[in-house]
Formats: structure tokens, C-alpha cells, sequence
């Protein structure tokens, strides 16, 4: 008799079980995702700080265009090529107030960008930006798609 | 999409060419013609109906004769009679029309809101109609029609036309309707962030004047739940001071799909040369 109760309660248990941990695993997940894109941007802050060309290939999808604080947009390649070639070179980056919406595998990333960038051609980069970057996830990793760059306090 | 549109603005320069100008005042008539047949539609008018649509017409990709869709037009005026609470709201927009003196092309999108839509919400759904007509015994007649669905890259394309005709009439309904609850914008001025309550305050507030607005440029991309346009966009007027502006912005919106609709979640512009 005690086997089957015991055998009654183990199967009314791990259903219980199961459900707490299914309902736990959600109720973090979005606190989770949200987590992996503050880090995926914490990231580009120090892949940008080095240069490295490596980091910054798994940061950006391949179908990664920014648009600078210049408004001229630039895929992945150009960007990845320029910052290779050292004509694009980040002396320092700094980001700071990261503010994170996630819905599903999509988020956006708000942020202030202090920078120092040199650059040959074209206009001066850097100084104080802000900052929205589209990231998704794919495969379980965030990536940028997009990001645009907008001075602060031009006008 | 913009392969469709291409298309239609090759077909139609192509026409115009051949045939000479379709006038302003033609177009009006058409657009009038257009109107008139939704009405009759609303309406259940069936002499009105019957007059509009040539004898051998058809209603494509259905092959639909011009008996079935009188009678099926009747059917559904019926049936939001009998239930006017669940009538659907239909509107058309973005007319492209061309002409020569027999003939005529009228395109245009359908906008069309259901109150029971997934989930017993409120849910639009987008279509573009094209029309073809022949002027016969002196009067227009529709002798073809099709229809089809737009898909998220035809519906994203009109919401940004749709945002940038919102900004000129200063609608601030659109951006209420369809901003999510957590937008954030960037504004191109200042970088300042603004929420969705604030750019509709600002919409309000604001004491300028755009004379002119065009998004131009536009590519759209979609990926997963989200969506990425970027374009250039030109405002012309003149300031709360009353001095002239003309200002390009390169800009980038995103978009989230969430109950059923897409919703702007992001814009930030750049000001350009």
C-alpha cells in the first residue's frame, strides 16, 4: 500500500515539478535575453576599443548596416575591411546608459556612445552619440542587424 | 514588392507614352468611379452594381463572373445588415490610375478592419486591388479586376508613407495607433530620446510648418519578429520661427510584429547634407 502511495505522490509530484521548473525557465527568460544583449553591447564596446576585427565579426550579422553620425550607411564588409586596414581605428569607446527592450528573438538597444575615432576620408567620427542598435537571435546567439549614430546636442 | 510597383510604374509611363496623358480631370472621374462601386458595394445597390460592371467581366484569381460577385456582394450587405456591429470598415488609398480615351487601370490599396480579428481583437489587413475598365456606350465599365494580399514588405512600405503623410497632417492617431507601448525615437536635432506619450505631445505641440514630406530610398528588410527600414527622409516648411527649412535625414525605424500588426519599436534619424 505505501508503495503505491509512494508511487501515487512521486506521479502527481513530477508533473509539479516539471511545471514549476517550465514555468521558472520562462519567467527568466526574458530577464536571460535581456542579460545576453547587454552583454552582446558591452562586447562591441570592447571589441571597438581594440580594433578586433575577429569579435566584431561574430557581434555584426552578416547583413549588418550602420548608419554613422555622419548618416552615411555601411555594411559589415566595408566596416570590417576599414577597421582592418587600420583606416577606421577607435582610440577609445565607452558606453554608458544601455537601456534594453527584448520581444521574442528581436531587441533593441538604446545607448550613449563617448568615443574617439580616427578616420581617414570622409568627415570627423566620434564624440558624444547616441546610439540605437536591432539585434537578433539566432542559432541562441544575439547579433546586430542594425544600428544608427546621431550626435547629441547638435542643435 | 518593389519589383510589383516597378512594374506597375513601367506599365503606366509605358502607357501614358503611347496613348497620351490621362488627365487630371480623368483621373478624378475614375477615382469618383472607384468610390461609387464601393458604395454601391455598402450599399447593396444592385442597379448600381449592375451598371458598373461590364456584362462579361471577371473577378480574378477566382474567375468570378459578373452574376457571382453582385450576389456575393448582396450576400455580405446582407449579412452586416442583419449584424452592423461586425461590419468590417473599408477604406482605399494610394491610387494609381492611368487612361486613354477607352481604356483604364485603377490600382489602389484596400485597408480593411475587422473587430473580430486573432483572437477576437481589432486586426487590419492589407490588399491592392487593380481594375481594369473599357469605356463603353460612352461609360466607363469594369470588365477585370484582382486582388491580392500585401505581404510584410508591401504592409511596411505604406506604413512608412502612411507615417510620413501622418507628420505633414500632424495625425497623431497614426502614431498612437501604431507605435508600440515601449517605442523609443532618437530625434535627428538633438539626439534627445523621446517615448511614444512624447512624440505624441510633441506632434501636438509643435508650432511648424511641413509644406512638403517624402521618404525616398526606403529599404526594408525583415528579420525574425522585427523589421529594419532604412531611408532618407526630406521635410520642407518652415519653423515655429517662421524661417524656411529643408532638411534630409537619414533615418532607420524598427519594426515589431506583436498581436497580429506591425508596430513601430524604434526611430532614430541623422541630419544630412
Amino acid at each position: 500500500m505505501k508503495q503505491i502511495l509512494f508511487t501515487m505522490a512521486i506521479t502527481l509530484a513530477l508533473p509539479a515539478l516539471i511545471l514549476c521548473q517550465t514555468n521558472g525557465k520562462n519567467a527568466n527568460k526574458n530577464g536571460g535575453d535581456e542579460q545576453s544583449v547587454r552583454q552582446t553591447i558591452n562586447d562591441l564596446a570592447a571589441a571597438l576599443g581594440r580594433n578586433d576585427v575577429a569579435a566584431l565579426d561574430r557581434i555584426y550579422a552578416d547583413d549588418y548596416v550602420v548608419t554613422n553620425e555622419n548618416g552615411e550607411m555601411t555594411n559589415k564588409t566595408t566596416r570590417l575591411a576599414a577597421i582592418k586596414s587600420g583606416s577606421l581605428k577607435f582610440e577609445s569607446v565607452v558606453f554608458s546608459e544601455i537601456n534594453v527592450s527584448v520581444y521574442g528573438n528581436a531587441a533593441v538597444a538604446r545607448f550613449r556612445g563617448t568615443s574617439k575615432v580616427q578616420s581617414t576620408g570622409g568627415q570627423p567620427l566620434g564624440g558624444d552619440l547616441r546610439v540605437t542598435t536591432t539585434l537578433v537571435k539566432t542559432k541562441g546567439r544575439w547579433q546586430i542587424v542594425a544600428a544608427h549614430v546621431t550626435r547629441i546636442g547638435e542643435q | 514588392m518593389k519589383t510589383i510597383i516597378s512594374i506597375f510604374v513601367v506599365t503606366f509611363t509605358f502607357a501614358g507614352l503611347a496613348f497620351g496623358e490621362c488627365s487630371v480631370a480623368d483621373k478624378k472621374a475614375l477615382e469618383a468611379f472607384d468610390h461609387a462601386w464601393s458604395v454601391a458595394g455598402e450599399k447593396g445597390d444592385r442597379a448600381a452594381l449592375n451598371n458598373i460592371l461590364a456584362d462579361d467581366y471577371v473577378g480574378l484569381p477566382a474567375m468570378i463572373s459578373k452574376t457571382q460577385n453582385i450576389e456575393d456582394t448582396m450576400r455580405t450587405f446582407e449579412q452586416n445588415k442583419a449584424n452592423p456591429q461586425n461590419t468590417d470598415l473599408f477604406s482605399s488609398d494610394n491610387y494609381m490610375i492611368s487612361c486613354t480615351p477607352m481604356t483604364a487601370t485603377i490600382t489602389h490599396r484596400n485597408v480593411v478592419t475587422t473587430k473580430n480579428g486573432m483572437g477576437g481583437k481589432e486586426e487590419t489587413f492589407y490588399s491592392r486591388s487593380v481594375h481594369f475598365l473599357e469605356k463603353r456606350g460612352g461609360k466607363w465599365q469594369a470588365v477585370s479586376s484582382a486582388n491580392h494580399n500585401l505581404d510584410d514588405y508591401g504592409v511596411l512600405m505604406y506604413m512608412e508613407y502612411d507615417w510620413v503623410n501622418a507628420e505633414v497632417k500632424r495625425d497623431t492617431s497614426w502614431l498612437e495607433k501604431n507605435f508600440a507601448n515601449d517605442y523609443s525615437g532618437i530625434s535627428s536635432l538633438t539626439g534627445k530620446i523621446t517615448s511614444k506619450a512624447e512624440d505624441i505631445a510633441g506632434m501636438k505641440n509643435d508650432k511648424s510648418v511641413t509644406e512638403f514630406a517624402e521618404a525616398t530610398d526606403m529599404h526594408i528588410r525583415i528579420e525574425s519578429n522585427s523589421a529594419i527600414v532604412t531611408g532618407i527622409y526630406r521635410t520642407k516648411g518652415r519653423d515655429e520661427k517662421g524661417q524656411p527649412f529643408d532638411r534630409r535625414n537619414s533615418y532607420t525605424d524598427t519594426y515589431i510584429k506583436r498581436d497580429g500588426r506591425w508596430q513601430v519599436w524604434a526611430s532614430q534619424g541623422t541630419l544630412i547634407p
